[in-house]
């Protein structure tokens, strides 16, 4: 008898559409199962039948079962003791104060004696590394925190299976790998069985042990994970690692590669690439924007978070500005959109000092922000209203917006709310627009799409600058990309020479070929260099 | 020996309750007098901070009251004279005076009370009444700084298309109303997600228990113990401690009843001051004690 077993698994909403469609699949106990597939492609209610409390309305047919009984057929306090689910969004899924209650909010639940909660929660408290923020309110954490948290208060309950709704899709990527870690370490050490979605893949498909490709409502692909990543074609490929496009990219024959290291050595059977001869450097027009040695911070007694940032973008550049959470990079792009006041310094925008734009000039015809949570900015009931509201020309981004105009802001997918977001914030037609962490939580596609709509803008001569922790979408589109670290804007260059220098904040194409090919920072760059060079086979 | 403000918030939030209720009910410039005492000598040792003009300021509210009773009383027997055609009486003005104690004293009380009781003390006391409203606090003390943060990041973003301008009264108005619906529809939507989060880790299972970091030790039972024969004593002769102010000033029962209530009801009031006066001495010193012990140790 299999561990977890779904037959003939259907779910049908009330108006009748179907979002899963006769989904068969086995999984043993200790496995650590990832999903993947497009926004809309039935994995997000796939993952919620795991969790019969949070199954939206609709119908259930087929059946689920762990250990030979139905999910369904469990009581709420067998449920809960038996899967235990984790959400996107870090924050919203907090329910109190403070960190020690949220670890305590669960066996509350079950009503356990307070003797018995405080050995869960020690013990929990303890193996996830928490004691030191264990009397923290919960607003204070980072998001990486927040979401392990999360990770925590489910575990608790000791669960047999730990579903996982894009946990890290919120998260930079020193806190989604740590995450990560964390989740492996109980995989291997409880033999929990761990059933995770996620869009970015890079760390975790080299620890998955089998994949669950989804399309239309269908399992596409279900198995082995190197045997899955092989068979992969079309837009499922996006997805991959790395060392898995490249392997795609090059033909797709023969073992496929995985993680970075495995990537190395399937590329050592190319001939090698000396260090393209660096194109001289575009020569450049007229500044667009400048920070001169800007200092701010937010109160009185805490540390400068800008320390005297000084860079200049020129007109007609996608410019990224990379950094970890927290470096203080959204501060710096608020300061640019005129949100900040720095105490020492100031912040040009086309030559001309931020201040002298009177009466809200800036913002017209002029800069345009977009902010990393772009919900803030939705307050209708439509998107049509939303995108009227200003006067927006929704028709000037390549963007199918038919299926979208009459749905509510809120339920559509966090790409289109991106869309919508920026048709709304190009309604003032600017010349230079400011995007923080555009890329947050968006699929392999979806940020293809919003890289060739940046593009586009770019051709009608505006200005780009794009706040990200996204290196493999800045070496894609940037013109010039620069750290942000300490305050400061270090190390201005095209992403070539960025991203060639860089050893560690790099690209995963660049990680592989390294030394191999030399000046190589994305996957098409590797695959165009291999078919050059010639070489491979085995 | 346990300092006052460690005990457990059951122990301090019935204390507070019990001498808030004496000092209230029982009125007796005597009564009043010991709890102002008692109050100021814990808050002199518990708030170290504010400055003393500033943290005597309740102080005042003695001869207000004496000021302002007379002037819409006038009962009592001794009038002292006539302020447009009506008495103003001696019993009058020791009312005054004496409420003015018992507010002043309740203030003291208070004042003490929010520094002693942090959230999660209060937390743990309304959790053993019922767990759901426990809950439900924490809850809205996890929503209220979300919420504070989204309508600025709102804020922001609405300034930055132009939207959101404070040029003249009408142009606020309509930004400030724009910030509040996009917080309010943040608010709705991201609470399914709150509410999926509380379902999935079983907030309808059944009988909830509330859990909180504080236990009780045996200090509590003595201070337990202590306190409530102190005002046990205090309320058998709570009602012969009374004073009657019209038309003349006379006690409600004799001397020797005052005598013993005002003695419990003086332990009762000097009770935290004194444990956490002399318990954060001892702790000091037996701090000192262990770091030295180290101290000589590591020289070994």
């Amino acid at each position: 008898m299999s561990f977890l077993k779904a037959e003939n698994l259907s779910f049908t909403y009330p108006d009748g559409t179907r979002a899963l469609h006769e989904v068969d699949f086995e999984i043993d106990e200790g496995d650590f199962v990832t999903v993947f597939g497009r926004t809309g492609s039935g994995k997000t209610t796939l993952l919620q039948q795991f969790k019969p409390q949070i199954l939206p309305n609709g119908t259930t047919s087929g059946t689920l079962t762990l250990n030979g009984k139905n999910i369904v057929d469990l009581t709420e306090r067998e449920a809960l003791g038996t899967v235990g689910f984790v959400f996107q969004n870090p924050e919203e899924q907090i329910v109190t104060d403070k960190v020690w209650r949220e670890l305590a909010f669960a066996p509350e639940s079950a009503g356990l004696p307070q003797g018995e909660i405080r050995r869960r929660v020690s013990e929990i408290a303890g193996y996830f590394g928490i004691e030191d923020w264990f009397e923290k309110k919960t607003d204070e954490l980072s998001g990486g925190q927040k979401q392990l948290l999360n990770l925590a208060s489910v575990m608790v309950m000791n669960p047999a299976v730990l579903v996982l709704d894009e946990p890290t899709a919120w998260l930079d990527p020193i806190a989604a790998a740590d995450f990560i870690a964390m989740l492996k370490k109980l995989n291997r050490e409880t033999a929990l069985t761990v059933i995770l979605e996620e869009h970015r893949l890079e760390e975790l498909i080299p620890v998955s042990d089998k994949l669950l490709v989804t399309e239309n409502g269908t399992v596409k692909f279900f198995g082995e994970t190197r045997e899955v990543c092989r068979r992969c074609e079309n837009e499922a490929v996006a997805f991959l690692p790395a060392a898995a496009r490249l392997f795609h990219a090059l033909g797709g024959a023969g073992e496929c590669p995985l993680s970075v290291r495995e990537g190395r050595r399937f590329i050592r059977s190319f001939a090698p690439q000396a260090a393209a001869e660096e194109k001289p450097r575009p020569s450049h027009d007229a500044p667009a924007l400048a920070w001169k040695n800007v200092r701010f911070r937010y109160g009185a007694k805490t540390p400068d978070v800008l320390c005297g940032m000084d860079l200049t973008v020129y007109e007609n550049e996608l410019f990224c500005l990379l950094g970890g959470n927290g470096s203080g990079k959204s501060t710096a792009l608020k300061a640019a959109a005129g949100l900040l006041l720095p105490y020492e310094g100031s912040v040009r925008v086309f030559g001309k000092p931020i201040q002298k734009y009177k009466n809200g000039s800036l913002y017209r015809n002029c800069l345009a922000y977009l902010p990393q949570n772009v919900q803030v900015l939705f307050s209708h009931d439509t998107v049509r209203e939303e995108l009227d509201e200003v006067g927006a020309y929704p028709n000037d981004l390549p963007v199918d917006w038919s299926g979208l105009l009459d749905k509510h802001p809120y339920d559509i997918s966090g790409g289109e709310q991106q869309l919508t977001a920026l048709a709304k914030v190009l309604a003032a037609r600017p010349r230079l627009l400011l995007l923080d962490e555009p890329t947050k939580g968006l699929d392999a596609p979806a940020k293809q799409t919003l890289g060739g709509i940046l593009l586009q803008l770019k051709q009608t001569g505006m200005t780009i600058v794009c706040v990200t922790h996204d290196a493999e979408f800045a070496a894609s589109y940037a013109d010039r990309c620069a750290l942000f670290f300490r305050g400061e804007a270090v190390g201005a260059d095209t992403p070539r020479a960025f991203f060639a220098e860089n050893r560690f904040y790099t690209t995963a194409a660049n990680r592989i070929c390294r030394g191999h090919l030399n000046g190589v920072i994305t996957v098409e760059q590797a695959a165009e260099s291999c078919r050059q060079n010639g070489g491979g086979g085995a | 020996m346990k300092q006052f403000s460690s005990l457990h918030p059951v122990m301090l939030f019935l204390y507070f309750c019990a001498v808030l209720g004496v000092t209230m009910f029982c009125l007796n410039p005597a009564v009043q007098l010991v709890s102002l005492g008692g109050a100021l000598l814990l808050n002199a040792i518990v708030d170290g901070q504010t400055k003393l003009r500033r943290r005597l300021l309740p102080l005042v509210m003695i001869p207000l009251g004496g000021v302002i009773n007379p002037i819409f009383s006038h009962h009592g027997q001794t009038v002292l004279f006539f302020l447009n055609n009506n008495p103003v009486t001696l019993q009058s003005f020791y009312y005054g005076l004496t409420m003015g104690g018992t507010v002043c004293a309740a203030l003291f009380w208070l004042k003490s009370f929010s520094q002693l009781m942090s959230s999660d003390k209060l937390l743990c006391v309304f959790g053993r009444v019922s767990p759901k409203l426990a809950l439900m606090l924490s809850l809205i003390l996890r929503f209220v700084p979300l919420l504070g943060r989204r309508s600025r990041d709102s804020r922001e973003a609405l300034q930055a298309m132009g939207l959101f301008r404070e040029d003249n009264f009408f142009l606020k108005l309509r930004s400030r109303v724009r910030v509040f619906f996009a917080v309010a529809a943040s608010a709705l939507e991201n609470g399914i997600i709150t509410a999926d989060s509380m379902e999935a880790r079983g907030y309808s299972v059944g009988r909830r228990t509330a859990y909180s970091t504080f236990r009780f030790s045996w200090a509590d039972g003595v201070f337990a113990f202590v306190c409530a024969a102190a005002l046990g004593a205090a309320l058998a002769v709570l009602r012969a401690m009374r004073v009657d102010f019209y038309p003349t000033v006379t006690l409600n029962g004799d001397r020797s009843a005052l005598a013993v209530g005002l003695a419990a009801f003086a332990l009762l009031c000097l009770l935290p001051g004194a444990l956490q006066g002399v318990g954060g001495l001892l702790r000091g010193r037996r701090l000192r004690r262990s770091l030295a012990y180290r101290g000589e140790v590591g020289s070994l």
